[in-house]
C-alpha cells in the first residue's frame, strides 16, 4: 500500500515485479486503467494532463506479449508517470484531491495491495 | 509554465508554420497534446531532454495507437492527423498527438553520500519539441549547447556538501570550470555521472551513480577544469548520463564562479 501518489510512483517497480512473478501483471494494469477512466473527462481540460497517459497505457495493455521484460518496463515507467502526473497535477491545484485520492486508491487497489 | 500548457492552435491564428512545445517540465509524469496536425516531429534546439515519445492514432494499429520517439539524432518527418473527431479507442479520449518523455526525471532524487546538513540544488530540465505544418526539414541539426553559470550556491551546514544537479540527457561532451573565492574555505569539487531509475523510495535505490573525475581541492582562489567526452572509456570516465552531480564539498556560501558547457557533440 502506498501513502501518497509519489510513493505509488516509486513502489510501482516493486509491486509490478511481484505481480510479474505471479503472472499476474497484465489483469492488474487492465484493472487499473479500467478504474482510472472514469475519474479523468477527457472533456475537461484540467483532467487530460494525468488522463491522457490511459492512451499510450491501455495500449500497452493490449499487446500480446504481456509477459516479456519490455512489457514489464513499460508498465513501471507508466505507473511511475501517472502517478506521480497525479501528483503534480494536484499540486498545481488542476485536479481535486477526490480524483488524486481515487488514483491512488486505484493504484492501492490494482497495482500496491 | 509548463501547465496550462501552450495552445498548439495560436501559431496556426498567427499564420506560423510550427508549433513549439517549450517548458520546463512540472514533473515526471508530464504529457502533453496538440489538436493540429503535423508534418514533422522534432526536437528544439533548447531541449535538455533529449528522447521525446509523440504517440497518435493509427488505424493500422491492432490497438489503433502508434507512437514513435524523436531525439536530437532523429526527427520525424511525415503527416500525422490530430483527430479531434474521433477517439482512441476504448481510451475514449480524443485523437490528439501525445508528447511525453521518454527519459526518466526524478525530482526527489538524493545523491549518493547526502546527508543531513547537505543542500540539494536541482536544475529541471525543459522540453523542446517542434511540430511542423510544412514540409519539415528531412535533416534536423543538433542541439545549441547548453551553459549554465553560477555565481554563488545554497550553502549547506558547516563543513557539508552542495549538491548541484544539472540534466545531461544524451548529452557526448562538456566542459566545466570551477573557481573558488573563498578567502578561508577550501572547497572539494566532485562530478559524477547519474542514471535516473524509476524504482525504489525517493533516494539512490535502483539509480547509479558513478564518479568521472578524481575529486579536486580548491583552496582560496583556487580554480579547476574538466573536460568530459562520452566516448572517453579510461578509467570508465565516459558515458551518457541523465544528470551530472557536482559536489561542493566544505562550501561555505561564499562566491563561487561555475561554468558548464554541454554538448551534442563529441
Amino acid at each position: 500500500m502506498a501513502g501518497s501518489l509519489t510513493d505509488a510512483a516509486y513502489l510501482s517497480f516493486d509491486k509490478c515485479a511481484v505481480l510479474q512473478t505471479a503472472a499476474t501483471l497484465s489483469t492488474h494494469f487492465a484493472a487499473f486503467i479500467a478504474a482510472v477512466q472514469p475519474v479523468f473527462s477527457d472533456a475537461v481540460d484540467k483532467d487530460r494532463p494525468v488522463g491522457n497517459w490511459l492512451v499510450p497505457m491501455y495500449a500497452l495493455s493490449q499487446q500480446n506479449d504481456q509477459f516479456s521484460l519490455d512489457f514489464f518496463g513499460d508498465c513501471v515507467q507508466f505507473l511511475y508517470r501517472i502517478c506521480y502526473a497525479g501528483a503534480t497535477q494536484f499540486n498545481l491545484g488542476n485536479i481535486t484531491s477526490g480524483q488524486a485520492t481515487a488514483l491512488l486508491a486505484a493504484w492501492n487497489a490494482h497495482i500496491g495491495p | 509554465m509548463s501547465y496550462p500548457q501552450p495552445l498548439s492552435t495560436t501559431p496556426i491564428l498567427q499564420g506560423q508554420t510550427f508549433w513549439r512545445l517549450f517548458t520546463p517540465l512540472a514533473g515526471p509524469g508530464d504529457i502533453y497534446e496538440s489538436v493540429v496536425s503535423g508534418l514533422g516531429f522534432a526536437m528544439g534546439p533548447n531541449s535538455d531532454l533529449s528522447e521525446v515519445l509523440v504517440t497518435y492514432l493509427d488505424a493500422d494499429q491492432p490497438t489503433g495507437v502508434n507512437s514513435s520517439i524523436i531525439s536530437p539524432t532523429r526527427n520525424f518527418v511525415g503527416r500525422v492527423d490530430a483527430r479531434n473527431d474521433t477517439t482512441y479507442p476504448s481510451s475514449k479520449r480524443l485523437g490528439r498527438i501525445l508528447f511525453s518523455p521518454n527519459e526518466i526525471f526524478d525530482p526527489l532524487y538524493t545523491p549518493q553520500g547526502f546527508t543531513g546538513g547537505d543542500v540539494k540544488q536541482l536544475i529541471t530540465p525543459i522540453i523542446d519539441v517542434i511540430q511542423y505544418f510544412t514540409s519539415a526539414p528531412s535533416v534536423v541539426p543538433q542541439r545549441s549547447d547548453r551553459e549554465f553559470q553560477f555565481q554563488y550556491f545554497e550553502a549547506p551546514a558547516p563543513a557539508a556538501s552542495t549538491f548541484l544537479l544539472i540534466p545531461a540527457y544524451g548529452r557526448k561532451s562538456g566542459f566545466f570550470s570551477f573557481v573558488n573565492q573563498d578567502n578561508t574555505n577550501n572547497v572539494t569539487v566532485t562530478i559524477n555521472g547519474v542514471q535516473l531509475s524509476p524504482s525504489g523510495s525517493p533516494g539512490v535505490i535502483g539509480a547509479y551513480e558513478q564518479s568521472l573525475f578524481t575529486a579536486v581541492i580548491l583552496n582560496s582562489a583556487g580554480s579547476a577544469n574538466f573536460v568530459f567526452n562520452s566516448s572517453n572509456n579510461t578509467a570508465d570516465k565516459g558515458g551518457i548520463w541523465d544528470y551530472f552531480c557536482i559536489e561542493f564539498g566544505n562550501y561555505a556560501g561564499n562566491a563561487m564562479p561555475t561554468s558548464i558547457t554541454l554538448s551534442d557533440a563529441e
